[in-house]
Parts: C-alpha cells; structure tokens; sequence
C-alpha cells in the first residue's frame, strides 16, 4: 500500500499535466476494490487477476506459487509510445513516487 | 537465575525483552508492509539493520544463556523461545536482503524505451474494458505491483 498511496499523493500533480497514473496487480477485482476504497480515486486501478496484460508486458512471476507481476513501471505518450521505463532488479529498490513524478515531467516536457 | 532489579543491558528484563523483539522484527520483511509505513526503513538501511539486529540476536541468546539454569520451567523455555525467535528473525532479514529480494525475474520481453507499448484489453466487472486505445492522447504513467505494496 506504500507504494499505492505515493502514486495516489502524486496522481493530481500529473493529472494537471494532462496525464494519468495507470496501476495494474493480479488481485482480483473484489480484492482491488478494497484497496481503491482507501486510495483518493486519482488513479485508475486495474485488476487483471488472469495475467493477460501482465505477460503481454513480459512481467510474469511467481511468489510462493502465486502467480504475481514483477514490479515495473512504464511511461507512455500521447502516441502509445514508450518513453521511460523502470524495471527494478530488488525487490527492494522500487522508484518512489517523487522519481515516478521526475520521470513523467520530464518526458512531458520533451514533447 | 533470576532477573533483578539493577540488571542492566541482556542482563535486565527489559533489555532482553527489547533485543529479542527487534531481532524478531526480521520476521516482518516476508508480511506485508504496506500498512506499516514506519517499516520504510527495512528496506532502506538493509545493512545497518543486518548489524542492528545481529547484535540484538546477540543479545537476546546471551541473555537467555546466562539464565539457563533458571529455578522456573516456564523462565527457560520462555527465555529459549524468545533466542530461538531472535536467531531466526536475524536469518530470516537476512535471506530477504541477500538473497530474496534479488529473485526478481528478467523481463526480456518487456517493452523497451521507443517501442510502442503493446495492445492490451482488461475486462472490468461492470461489463467494459480498458485498453491501451482508451488511453490514447494520454500521456500515462503504468505501474505494475504486487498486491499488498
């Protein structure tokens, strides 16, 4: 939930900017539901508890014989295109939202 | 052997106590954290807390072994159990620093910077569906995570 409430903190800051913070785990959509209930609705939260988006993007994992996303994040533009991508190598180093904020401002700038 | 008042460190029930149960928090690295966001730490400072909770692992079996021969049952098996917990909260932080959390699988098929992001369709319960066309003349950040984080 860490990590739910810095995008949630920084979702108005990129919604300004005319973006939108997408999020994705394999809960199912009761489980996810829960968690949107304490986050302030500035993000879209998506279920995806077959793995169908997660494998498209390459993230498949298994924790404890669960089948979960490996953590990762990407920025994509306007056009579809990917323009900043995370994907840590720890489970411990994940980007907070201040370098997740960095990121989207910057490639908004460029554009 | 008993504890007494003017014990001091493992020696006092107190600083037993507090060693066993910090060296016991390495338990908590495998729960989820996301509700405890004073445990930022745990992942932050991996080190440090390694040697923190070494020496309270330390501290706690030090302290149970110099009352191994405490009068009441209960005294020594309560103060075994406590050391047992210590020690294995310490290995237990420590598999998590030093070898579970670098677990985390390649994404060679992940899409890379330039490329555009591929087709998805999720379904929602109330019948619809986003998809990366939904999105379009968005800019948006896409964050994947593990469920409690």
């Amino acid at each position: 939930m860490r990590d739910l409430e810095g995008l949630d903190r920084i979702a108005p800051k990129i919604k300004e900017q005319g973006g939108v913070i997408v999020t994705v785990s394999m809960d199912q959509w009761s489980e996810l539901a829960q968690r949107q209930a304490r986050m302030a609705r500035g993000m879209t939260m998506l279920a995806d508890p077959d793995g169908d988006m997660v494998r498209t993007f390459g993230l498949e994992d298994i924790c404890f014989g669960e089948d979960i996303a490996r953590p990762a994040a990407f920025l994509i533009d306007r056009e579809g295109i990917v323009r900043w991508r995370n994907l840590p190598t720890s489970w411990r180093y994940r980007p907070g939202s201040s370098a997740y904020l960095a990121a989207f401002e910057s490639s908004v700038s460029h554009e | 052997m008993t504890f007494k008042p003017g014990d001091v460190g493992a020696d006092s029930l107190t600083g037993w106590s507090i060693a066993t149960g910090v060296a016991a928090l390495g338990f908590m690295v495998y729960l989820p954290l996301g509700s405890l966001p004073s445990f930022a730490g745990f992942s932050e400072h991996p080190s440090a807390l390694t040697v923190a909770m070494c020496i309270c692992g330390s501290l706690s079996v030090y302290g149970a072994w110099r009352r191994r021969l405490a009068v009441a049952t209960v005294v020594r098996r309560t103060l075994f159990f406590g050391a047992f917990l210590a020690v294995m909260g310490n290995v237990n932080y420590a598999h998590y620093v030093y070898y579970y959390s670098h677990t985390v699988p390649d994404a060679q098929g992940a899409p890379r910077v330039g490329e555009p992001a591929p087709e998805f369709t999720v379904p929602d319960p109330s019948g619809g569906s986003w998809s990366l066309q939904a999105f379009k003349g968005t800019p948006f950040l896409l964050v994947f995570y593990r469920a409690h984080w």
